[in-house]
This record gives C-alpha cells, sequence and structure tokens, in this order.
C-alpha cells in the first residue's frame, strides 16, 4: 500500500530546545499506527509537529507525496490532514451541532450528509444537538472533537492521546471508533497512545520512541511480544 | 419606579451596544481594550459632523457605524496586531495610548465643550403608570433592541459569527481546525466597533456630547462585561442590561451624583463571589 505520510528524520522543538531529535516513520494509506513511549520523551511534540504547530528544525514531511515540512496548520487542514489535541480540543460553549460546522469551516459546499455521518459514528452526539458542548462528559467531548475533525473527510487523521482521562469502558468504546473510522471512513490514523496495550491491539503497526528518537518499529502484535518492550513500556 | 426602570433600560441599552464589541475583543485577543469607550465617543462625534453636513439622522448614525467599524480595524492593523505575541498588559497600556489618541483628536477637532445633536426641546410622551419618554428615548430603546436582534441572529446563524464564538472559546483550536484566525479578528473589530459607535451615538442623544463621555461610560461597561462572563456576548447583553437598570434604580434611594458607585459594587461583588461571571467559563488572565 502506499504511504500517505512519509517522515525523514525529522528534529522539532520550542524555541530553541530541541525535543524531537530525529524521528522517522510513515504510514499507509489504510493504516492505524500508534506512538508509544514513556512520558516526556516528544511523542504529543512529534505530532504537534507534522501539523506545523511547532517548529520543524531539520528533516522533511510528506503527506501524499507533496512536501509539507513548514506549512501552516490552516495550509495543511485543506490538505486533509487533520490533528485532534489531548485537551481543550471542542468549543465549550457552542452547541454539538455548532462544533460541527466549525469542524466543516473550511468547507464551502454542502455538509449536511457528512454531518448525518458523523453523527452514525457517533450515536450519542445526535442526542444533543443542541447541547452546549461544554455540558458533554469528558468521553462525549472526546468523540466530538473527532467528530469535528471528520467533518473534512481526512485522508490522515493525527490523535494525541485519545483515550486520556477516559474510565476504562469507555477506552474500549474509543478503540472500537477509531478502528470504525479507520475502516467506514477510509482515514488512515497516526495515534499517540498512553495506553500502549490497547492502542496496539488495534493498530497495524507501531513505533516506539525513546528520548525523541526512534527506538523500535513493527507490527502492533510484535511489539506486544515483544520482551523488552513488555518490561520497559507496557508496565509487565 | 416605572420610571427609574425606564431610564434604566435606555442607559442598559447603551451600555450593552458598548460591552459587546468589548467582551468579544476581550475574549478573544485576552487584553482590555481601554480605548473602547473613546471609540463611542469617536462614533459619536462623526454623527455629530454628518448631522453638519444636513445628512438625515438614520444616515448618519449608519456612516458613523462603518466609518468607525474602520476605525476600530485600522486601529487593530496599526497598533494591537504587532503586539499579540506580547503580554496582555502590553496590549492594555497600548489601548489606554489609543484611548488618549483618540480623546484628544476629538477635543482638537470638535472642541472641549458641551455639545447637543439638536437644540430642539422634546416633549416627553405621557404612558401609563406615571412613565415620560422623550421620542429619541423611544428611538434609542427601538433601534438598540433591533441591533442586538441583529447581532444575535449573526451570531448564531452566520458562519463568521459562530467561527467569532468559537475564537472567543478556545483561538488555538480554532487555528487547528483551518478557521483563518486573523480575518475573524478583523471581522469582530468591525462588528464590536460599529455597535460601540451605535452606543456613543445614542449616549450624545439621552445626554450630551463630550470628549470625555467615553471615558466615563467605560466602568459601566466593563462591569458589564465582568458581570456577563468576559468573551460571552450573550453575558454583556444581560450585563449591560443589569447594571444600566440598577444604576437608575439607586437613584431612588442614593444621590444620583454616586449612581457609578452602584456599577463599582457589583464589579467588586462579581469579583469575589462569581469571578468568571454570570456565562463565563473563562479564568481572567491579569
Amino acid at each position: 500500500m502506499e504511504s500517505i505520510l512519509k517522515i525523514e528524520n525529522i528534529a522539532a522543538g520550542y524555541g530553541r530546545v530541541e525535543i524531537v531529535k530525529g524521528i522517522s516513520l510513515h504510514v499507509s494509506k489504510d493504516e492505524i499506527v500508534s506512538i508509544i513511549g514513556p512520558n516526556g520523551t516528544g511523542k504529543s511534540t512529534f505530532l504537534k509537529a507534522i501539523f506545523g504547530l511547532v517548529k520543524v528544525f531539520t528533516g522533511n514531511i510528506f503527506f501524499d507525496n507533496e512536501d509539507i515540512t513548514g506549512l501552516k496548520p490552516h495550509q495543511i487542514v485543506k490538505r486533509s490532514m487533520c490533528y485532534v489535541p489531548q485537551d481543550n480540543n471542542i468549543f465549550p460553549s457552542l452547541t454539538i451541532k455548532e462544533n460541527l460546522d466549525m469542524g466543516a469551516f473550511v468547507r464551502h459546499d454542502d455538509y449536511s450528509k457528512n454531518i448525518e455521518e458523523v453523527y452514525g459514528i457517533f450515536p450519542l452526539l445526535s442526542g444533543f444537538k443542541n447541547k452546549k458542548a461544554g455540558e458533554l462528559s469528558g468521553g462525549q467531548q472526546k468523540m466530538l472533537a473527532i467528530g469535528m475533525s471528520l467533518m473534512l473527510k481526512p485522508k490522515l487523521l493525527l490523535l494525541d492521546e485519545p483515550s486520556a482521562g477516559l474510565a476504562p469502558n469507555m477506552v474500549d468504546e474509543m478503540m472500537k471508533k477509531i478502528e470504525l473510522i479507520n475502516r467506514e471512513e477510509k482515514a488512515a490514523i497516526l495515534m499517540v497512545e498512553q495506553n500502549a496495550k490497547r492502542a496496539l491491539k488495534i493498530s497495524n503497526r507501531g513505533y516506539v520512541l525513546s528520548m525523541g528518537k526512534n527506538m523500535y518499529e513493527g507490527t502492533g502484535e510484535e511489539l506486544l511480544n515483544n520482551k523488552d518492550i513488555g518490561k520497559l513500556y507496557l508496565g509487565e | 419606579m416605572p420610571q427609574l426602570i425606564i431610564n434604566g433600560i435606555i442607559m442598559g441599552s447603551i451600555i450593552v451596544l458598548g460591552s459587546i464589541g468589548l467582551t468579544l475583543t476581550y475574549g478573544i485577543l485576552n487584553f482590555a481594550n481601554f480605548a473602547h469607550g473613546d471609540i463611542m465617543a469617536a462614533g459619536a462625534y462623526l454623527c455629530l459632523f454628518f448631522l453638519g453636513l444636513n445628512v438625515p439622522f438614520v444616515v448618519a448614525v449608519i456612516l458613523s457605524m462603518c466609518i468607525t467599524a474602520g476605525l476600530g480595524i485600522l486601529i487593530d492593523w496599526c497598533i494591537y496586531r504587532k503586539l499579540r505575541e506580547k503580554t496582555s498588559v502590553v496590549l492594555l497600556i497600548a489601548s489606554i495610548g489609543a484611548a488618549l489618541f483618540l480623546r484628544n483628536v476629538v477635543q482638537l477637532i470638535f472642541g472641549p465643550q458641551l455639545v447637543y445633536y439638536s437644540s430642539e426641546i422634546q416633549m416627553a410622551k405621557k404612558l401609563p403608570f406615571g412613565i415620560r419618554i422623550k421620542p429619541d428615548e423611544i428611538f434609542i430603546i427601538a433601534a438598540s433592541f433591533l441591533l442586538i436582534i441583529a447581532v444575535h441572529l449573526f451570531l448564531k446563524r452566520s458562519r463568521i459569527g459562530k467561527a467569532m464564538r468559537a475564537l472567543s472559546d478556545n483561538m488555538q483550536l480554532a487555528g487547528v481546525i483551518g478557521i483563518e484566525t486573523e480575518k475573524i479578528i478583523f471581522w469582530t473589530w468591525g462588528l464590536g466597533c460599529a455597535l460601540a459607535a451605535a452606543g456613543g451615538i445614542f449616549l450624545g442623544l439621552e445626554v450630551q456630547l463630550r470628549p470625555m463621555m467615553g471615558w466615563d461610560v467605560l466602568l459601566p461597561i466593563f462591569a458589564a462585561v465582568i458581570l456577563g462572563g468576559i468573551g460571552s456576548p450573550y453575558g454583556a447583553m444581560a450585563g449591560g442590561m443589569i447594571i444600566g437598570i440598577s444604576q437608575e434604580v439607586s437613584t431612588a434611594f442614593i444621590n444620583p451624583a454616586y449612581k457609578s458607585v452602584v456599577s463599582f459594587m457589583i464589579l467588586i461583588l462579581v469579583l469575589l463571589i462569581k469571578p468568571s461571571g454570570i456565562f463565563g467559563k473563562k479564568e481572567r488572565l491579569a
């Protein structure tokens, strides 16, 4: 399968501080790929760097065979890559419907069908279309945040800790939704996850990062069964 | 008492028009724009200028609103835009500078004396419950009401209006999902300053015009914004009415010269009891 995202040895960070110190990675068009690793290893910063939210010092990012290194988020969004931040990822004083409208802000065509699709994936949301997003539970807010990003029919979805802060049963639910989105919406998914085991179970492949660099790479199963990784990062 | 409530609604309408723009820019750009009152005064004097050219009043109001919107956008473009990366204190001080500049330009052109839009004496109409109301005041209430409805529809229905509320909620997220934030900020200044101009004109119509008029009305406007919750246009509407009515009703019990004390009191109480305001969720910075 052709790759949708290809990253060649990027270094990135804030100001002059280098946090990502040379990571390479690729994601194919139909894949779910997870990035795991200990805290403070630059996973989230790496995701932000792909999306143009953090400065890339060296290296290249290719999306859909186009070099997007250094582009701004609003330019990247127009190329159908969406990013869902870990926190503060909804507009609390807007209703669910208005949040979805904002997700479709860059679209100028009729997106009403798309809204119905999102409600189809997250039936819970369709129950309170006119409720303020700030009144939703934490899990529902995460679903809404992902729903917003689906309004642009993304070819690639970047998810920062989609299960963080969720109750255990909601974590399973979230992972199922991610699989569903990958299958039904034909969106490739690159996610950073603290909940490494759960994430690797649904992932085609995974990358283990350490100190801002690649450590291991393998299929979800390989990484789950690797004893070193198990000891270090999966809490066994 | 019914008379005082009517007076309160008139003042409340003026405060609401002033506070919608202030709360939106405060919420989005996270700084208190002290020049907002003087923007109101500039709008009021622009209207005086057009009346001097024998332009019909309603046309003069609309023209002043448009030009004041442009003035607000220009100030943002020339001053605030360059300071956005700095802390909110830098912006706040810059806005005090802009306020002084505007006020002195007004004074330079129109002089420091009191001015009225019209020298004719209006007869108050008598309504039930002993209410007396001048035709001008009916106009102020009706026009403010129409403007507030228009703003409501704009914020709820239009793409740009929804984006303004989104920016006020979470500017970073707005950027992440592809909203061109600078463009929305541009429209926000335009809307806020046009409404401020209307508020200033109505204030001039109800009281009189003075170069200091904007500065004096700034306190109740800030009180309304904070009471309503910073960044919430609906909060500003509710807050403005509450402040306006309680100021006027207070004159039944205290010397009218002290009525702005009421704004202060409400401001202090809100800050102590519910600092986020009626509709606010945001933590206030600085």
